[in-house]
């Protein structure tokens, strides 16, 4: 990997990167969409290319069990399996596993749980995560790391402390592969929402610097406060060296985005943006839109007249997706590459957006932006932008 | 205007014969036989617009109006013309009108399902909502206010149970012409084409019966209404043939060609002739051979995308004959066979799915001004697989529709391509077109299982019998399965807004 620090904003902590891995060359800031199957929903890879989407998500416990990982190393990774030209990251599969599996039981091996196929226990352990990983191929691997279920108590450290050790395990196994120059292991920072347990995780993961080639922030977006989630944030971002990468993990709310950025992160994923709006739900600088809602059917505008993507640029109207919605699955396509478009572009325009969420005031304060500075925009109380929910219409 | 390039037996009305349609300079020209693309809710199933110009297969499409009925009025009509003139249904669907050729008609011909009965005063059509009745005055204003390029007369084509009466059949044929006469008296000359579908049903007498009422020379206050037209068929620039509602009402010993060469008999043979619903290239290459048809929608084609099939022939056939088994005119890709099958969909295919190009470096969509084109790439885009597209149908991923339909309407271009070769390549006689058209029948086995008691015996019917099991299983169909998912969205709306404390009611 070839990381360039190029520009750092003057007010915050906000960077600009670039990033050549084995495949593309990705600039940072970015946001991840996710191919959780080998496929964004709906959508073929030339089209996310098009979209100027350079840094995609496989989700390794996914694709372990479909095709497989035989399938995969027949097709040569995951890269040709699906069409895709640009960089990949795969996670470790832990966490699916843990929240899609009923019987997980970590231990210090690894994390044992029932097979999907035949129900017998199997085990996932560090370095079976990286081999799996070493055959989808990604540009960048992560760490298995503990990551628990809770965010509180005596479980949070030794999630922590356990996910250290494993990832010594992973450095181990990767080195020993032979895979080193083509593809990247990130760590994982955990600790929950301790600062102290966060901070001795940093410290414990910086010692291993030389031999991992970025750092993620694990465990949070898993519902806590917002203002505890921006400071954890921080926390990591303001401790984690200049020449690596920062990955925040499963942030993809609009806002968080915003202020993950301006905090000094550089990558994000989610899936929010793609499920949003299979759901009809179209993402603006002003809020979101809940398109299925009968108010939209006579709406002949774009969803976003400044937005770049293919389905405003064509000047599809709010009230024809209004038609489609629910009905037809390219309108699901409509709204996927339009929502992928705007999470992209949130990373960077940050001032385009129109109503701030208190808790964004806050966490940019802390990084020297007021944003009610010589401005009249409204703030939201709580916890963020105002949802169309329902259709009382 | 559409112009007929070659004839391969001069001496019939029904002879095979290629041709070019072009509206006007600046529109797309529409070689014949060739394709039409068929819409549900007015867009391409499985494909986003951007997707629908990657597909160069797909340049002329077809919408039938009724589902835009459950508003009143109709949702496009509100459209107000931004610049100019511009046909309101090409705006509203986002197809640029120098670009694609737009036909429209009220109902969606491939539907087929039992409907009250049309009266003299309306026809009845599906909508969401439930059925609607739609006047003969509404549809002129309907077509008057959307302007497609092409607009299809309203028929009375029953959708009640056969058997008909005579005096059924009458009352059909005659409100059909009474109908097309308010249609092109409500028209001015610059509006849309009209095609008029053939009315008849399965009776010869009446299907002939149409078309010299069309050719009749009208007279007294119906005269003054078409004016300068002296007949009806003077204002008519094609013929439409529905064969699901033929189907329905045909006996057993009556073929379809029969029917539409009694229709096309009495008519002058210099316009074009389009069939809705063919079942499969045995069904077009029959119609093309026997009655001269020169469009088809792929009705057919997109269906087989719908379960999983790559559609995978040519014409003329280019595998070596000879063998006992049919060939199968396309791959079940949810068969576990194509597992490990890491081989492109089609040889030599130009669709998106077989030969994925990149669009230009500086198409792309940057993101920041530093966003540079990547130079990096390793090497040119490859062929998905037969193995990709088997995992993302096991899967339940969109995608897999999205590739399937794109590389299907290239299947069906490419094959009439090679029918239009066939008929007017050099030295192209009749035989030689009759002999490629057998070929084909003997080579590949045909899709023709709605009415065979064996639908083992050709892989698409497998697929759709595969397809239906796989919804069963999962307990649900594609919009209840829809529906499933609005209610997951509006719980997880719902819990979001708690979660984020917004305000409660309807906001915005
Ligand atoms: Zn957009
Ligand atoms: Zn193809």
């Amino acid at each position: 990997m070839e990381f360039t620090p190029i520009a750092k904003c003057s007010v915050t902590n906000a960077r600009v990167a670039r990033m050549v891995l084995a495949h593309a060359e990705t600039t940072l800031p970015t946001f991840m969409p996710v191919a959780t199957q080998a496929a964004i929903k709906g959508l073929t890879a030339e089209q996310v290319e098009s979209l100027g989407v350079t840094l995609i998500l496989n989700n390794t416990y996914h694709l372990s069990l479909r095709p497989g990982v035989d399938i995969l190393k027949e097709a040569g990774g995951a890269h040709k399996f699906e069409g895709w030209r640009h960089n990949m990251l795969t996670d470790s599969g832990g966490f699916q596993l843990v929240s899609l599996s009923k019987f997980t039981t970590i231990t210090e091996e690894g994390a044992l749980f029932s097979s999907p196929f035949d129900g017998e226990p199997t085990m996932l352990t560090p370095e079976e995560s990286i081999s799996i990983q070493h055959a989808i191929g990604a540009d960048i691997i992560m760490q298995l790391d503990d990551v628990g279920n809770l965010l509180q108590g005596p479980r949070v450290q030794e999630a922590m402390e356990r996910s250290i050790r494993w990832l010594d395990r992973c450095i181990q196994h990767h080195e020993s592969s032979g895979n080193k120059d083509k593809q990247n292991l990130f760590a994982i920072v955990q600790g929950g929402l301790d600062p102290n347990l966060r901070d001795e995780c940093l410290d414990a993961m910086l010692e291993r610097k030389d031999r991992v080639a970025g750092y993620a922030i694990g465990g949070l977006s898993g519902g806590e406060e917002k203002d505890v989630f921006w400071k954890i944030i921080k926390q990591c971002a303001d401790k984690l060296p200049e020449d690596r990468p920062r990955y925040a993990m499963g942030i993809g709310f609009a806002e968080d985005l915003l202020v993950c950025v301006a905090l000094g992160i550089d990558m994000a994923d989610c899936v929010f943006p793609t499920r949003t709006a299979r759901f009809g739900v179209a993402l603006t600088h002003t809020g979101p839109l809940n398109l299925r809602l009968t108010k939209h059917a006579k709406d002949f505008n774009p969803i976003d007249k400044a937005c770049p993507c293919p389905t405003c640029r064509d000047g599809t109207s709010r009230a024809f997706i209004n038609h489609i919605i629910t009905h037809e699955t390219a309108a699901a396509h409509a709204l996927t590459i339009h929502n992928i478009i705007i999470s992209a572009h949130f990373l960077l325009d940050t001032l385009e957006i129109v109503v701030y969420p208190e808790w964004c005031v806050n966490a940019l304060r802390s990084v020297g932006v007021d944003l009610l500075e010589n401005m009249d925009v409204p703030v939201v109380p709580g916890g963020g932008a105002k949802w169309e929910y329902s259709d009382a219409a | 205007m559409f112009s007929l390039t070659s004839t391969i037996d001069s001496s019939s009305i029904f002879s095979p014969r290629t041709a070019e349609l072009l509206l006007r300079t600046g529109k797309p020209k529409i070689s014949t036989p060739g394709i039409l693309t068929c819409t549900s809710r007015g867009i391409v199933p499985h494909l986003s617009n951007d997707n629908v110009k990657r597909t160069r297969a797909i340049r002329w499409v077809h919408v039938s109006f009724e589902s835009f009925l459950e508003h009143s009025p109709p949702i496009p009509t509100l459209l107000q013309p931004q610049h100019g003139d511009k046909p309101r249904l090409n705006s509203f669907l986002g197809l640029d009108e120098n670009d694609y050729l737009l036909s429209m008609s009220l109902r969606d011909p491939s539907d087929g399902r039992e409907m009250p009965a049309n009266t003299n005063t309306y026809v009845t059509a599906n909508c969401i909502r439930g059925v609607r009745r739609v006047t003969p005055h509404d549809w002129q204003e309907y077509v008057r206010s959307l302007k497609p390029d092409i607009a299809f007369s309203l028929s009375d084509i029953p959708f009640t149970p056969p058997s008909y009466s005579q005096k059924r059949i009458t009352k059909s044929i005659e409100r059909s012409a009474l109908w097309l006469q308010g249609l092109l008296g409500a028209l001015s000359a610059s509006s849309p084409m009209l095609f008029v579908q053939m009315a008849g049903g399965a009776s010869i007498p009446a299907r002939k019966a149409f078309s010299d009422s069309l050719l009749e020379v009208v007279h007294g206050k119906d005269a003054d209404a078409i004016h300068p037209m002296k007949s009806l068929d003077e204002g008519v620039a094609g013929y439409v043939f529905d064969l699901v509602p033929l189907r329905l009402a045909l006996a057993p010993d009556e073929s379809i060609c029969t029917l539409l060469q009694a229709s096309l008999r009495p008519l002058p043979r210099t316009k074009p002739r389009l069939v809705t619903s063919a079942c499969g290239p045995h069904e077009m290459l029959r119609l093309i051979r026997d009655v001269g048809v020169d469009l088809f929608d792929t009705q057919w084609a997109q269906r087989a995308a719908d379960v999983g099939v790559a559609l995978d022939f040519g014409f003329p056939v280019a595998i070596a004959g000879g063998q006992q088994q049919l060939h199968d005119l396309g791959y079940n890709l949810y068969d576990d066979k194509y597992r490990r099958d890491f081989t492109s969909l089609g040889i030599g295919c130009t669709c998106p799915s077989c030969s994925p190009y990149s669009i230009p470096a500086d198409e792309i969509i940057r993101h920041s001004s530093i966003d540079a084109p990547s130079t990096t790439l390793a090497g040119a885009h490859q062929p998905y697989t037969k193995a990709y597209l088997h995992h993302l149908l096991h899967t339940h991923e969109m995608s897999a529709h999205t590739l399937l339909v794109m590389h299907n309407m290239t299947v069906m271009e490419r094959f009439f391509e090679g029918v239009r070769d066939v008929i007017g390549g050099a030295g192209g006689s009749k035989d030689d077109f009759v002999m490629h058209v057998s070929k084909f029948i003997e080579t590949y086995a045909e899709d023709d299982s709605e009415s065979n008691s064996n639908p083992e015996g050709n892989v698409l019917a497998a697929a759709r019998k595969a397809w239906r099991e796989v919804e069963l299983l999962r307990g649900k169909g594609r919009l209840s399965r829809e529906a499933e998912k609005t209610n997951q969205a509006n719980e997880m709306l719902v819990k979001e807004m708690d979660e984020k404390g917004a305000e409660g009611g309807v906001l915005d």
